[in-house]
């Protein structure tokens, strides 16, 4: 519940109901377990590949290589200079 | 002139905006689609992201390019759907097939660098528009009836490709889309950062202007499109062997649209959940990794096309569910 409400931005309340939605459309099992008690939401077995090995890295990667910063003096410097077309 | 490689241009874009690289590479991958032989589905990639993430920017770098001298690109800075084909009655109908947009965007990449009235407005017509775009992304015409001038439009092969750009969606415009299946996917575009008033300061004391930057990316964008259309013998030019794609690339492509097909069902509680078909986002989704191996000097599929499409996958979800998903995913 705790990584959704950061992930999302939204209130505890808003995020349950989007975690419900999850579990409507069949993507995962959301569990409440009462007032006070932390909210759980989990990937049904038939998206498990979601989460797995291969999967994750494409769905979660290009969020970190969008922060990463292009390497000075990297292969694409030397590509700049051999095209040497820019102003 | 030297040719040009897809490493040369990444290296210009990068140069001058370095945040934008993957989103011209998407957009040069869904140029490639006109490549395909036996493509019946167009590929309409749309950017997402608030004012200043640099989608206009991307845009600008295709406008203008040609292909021994004829324009590949079709720009438009006011559309709507109706246009495709035109029904208005102030004009005759001899007349009307001078104006219509189908057959002047047949075999080109429309760019619609704004779409925000596209993506705006009441359900009813939101809905009518998103009819009309998802009929003509299915590349085979569209014919439509009025009062005015009965039936007109146009059928055959009328294969495009489609460039655009528009703000965040509300939670109307996703739900009317999936109800329409639609073939619309989207790359979103992050406002990096704030811009703070040294970037302003610095700015004005670059010699190279803004433009200067965006022309710089625009003539290799340019000479490379031209080269790959020219290498492959223009439009319809690459005839792909399906045999010879890899299973696991076509698995991770699949699983994409079955990702994308549930993710996007609109929520109606008291109704089970209806998923639209995977097929037709999984054809798109299939083009467009053709594209992308095609850019990269292949008439392969390999893995290496995968995580741009699971970046347009997740762009083309909801965002309140893709932020849950990734959060599940971590």
């Amino acid at each position: 519940m705790a990584q959704v409400e950061k992930a999302t931005g939204i209130s505890r309340h808003t995020a349950e109901q989007y975690m419900a939605e999850m579990d409507w459309v069949g993507v995962s099992t959301f569990e409440k377990d009462g007032i006070g008690k932390p909210s759980h939401l989990y990937l049904n077995p038939e998206w498990a590949w979601c989460a797995s090995e291969e999967f994750a890295p494409l769905l979660l990667g290009h969020a970190q290589a969008a922060n990463e910063e292009p390497l000075p003096g990297s292969a694409a410097a030397q590509n700049l200079a051999n095209f040497g077309g820019c102003v | 002139m030297p040719p040009v490689t897809l490493e040369n241009v990444q290296a210009v874009v990068e140069k001058h905006f370095p945040a934008l690289w993957s989103a011209v590479e998407a957009g040069l991958a869904t140029c490639a689609t006109l490549l395909l032989k036996n493509s019946v589905n167009p590929v309409a990639l749309i950017y997402v992201g608030p004012a200043g993430s640099g989608k206009t920017t991307v845009l600008n770098m295709f406008e203008g390019a040609t292909v021994k001298g004829v324009d590949l690109m079709y720009r438009t800075d006011k559309f709507t759907p109706a246009s495709f084909v035109s029904n208005s009655a102030q004009v005759s109908t001899k007349e009307l097939e001078k104006i219509d947009l189908l057959p002047r965007i047949k075999h080109k990449v429309l760019l619609t660098p704004e779409m925000a009235t596209t993506f705006r407005g009441k359900l009813d017509d939101l809905t009518e528009r998103f009819a009309i775009i998802t009929r003509g992304l299915d590349g085979q015409g569209l014919k439509t009836d009025s009062g005015t001038h009965g039936q007109r439009g146009y059928e055959g092969d009328y294969l495009f490709a489609w460039l655009g750009a528009t703000t965040p969606l509300s939670d109307a415009v996703w739900k009317v889309m999936a109800q329409l299946g639609s073939r619309l996917v989207f790359l979103m575009l992050d406002a990096k950062e704030k811009t703070t008033l040294d970037d302003l300061v610095a700015a004005n004391y670059s010699q190279t202007p803004f433009m200067n930057n965006v022309i710089a990316c625009r003539q290799a964008v340019h000479q490379f499109l031209e080269q790959l259309f020219v290498q492959h013998g223009g439009v319809r030019g690459v005839e792909w062997n399906p045999a010879d794609n890899p299973k696991e690339v076509l698995e991770g492509i699949g699983r994409c649209a079955l990702l994308l097909a549930t993710m996007r069902t609109p929520y109606e509680r008291e109704m089970p959940a209806q998923p639209e078909s995977a097929k037709r986002v999984n054809a798109v989704l299939y083009n467009l990794a053709r594209g992308h191996a095609l850019i990269h000097g292949r008439t392969l599929l390999s893995a290496d096309d995968l995580p741009m499409i699971a970046q347009i996958t997740l762009s083309s979800i909801p965002d309140r569910r893709r932020a849950i998903l990734l959060a599940s995913a971590e």
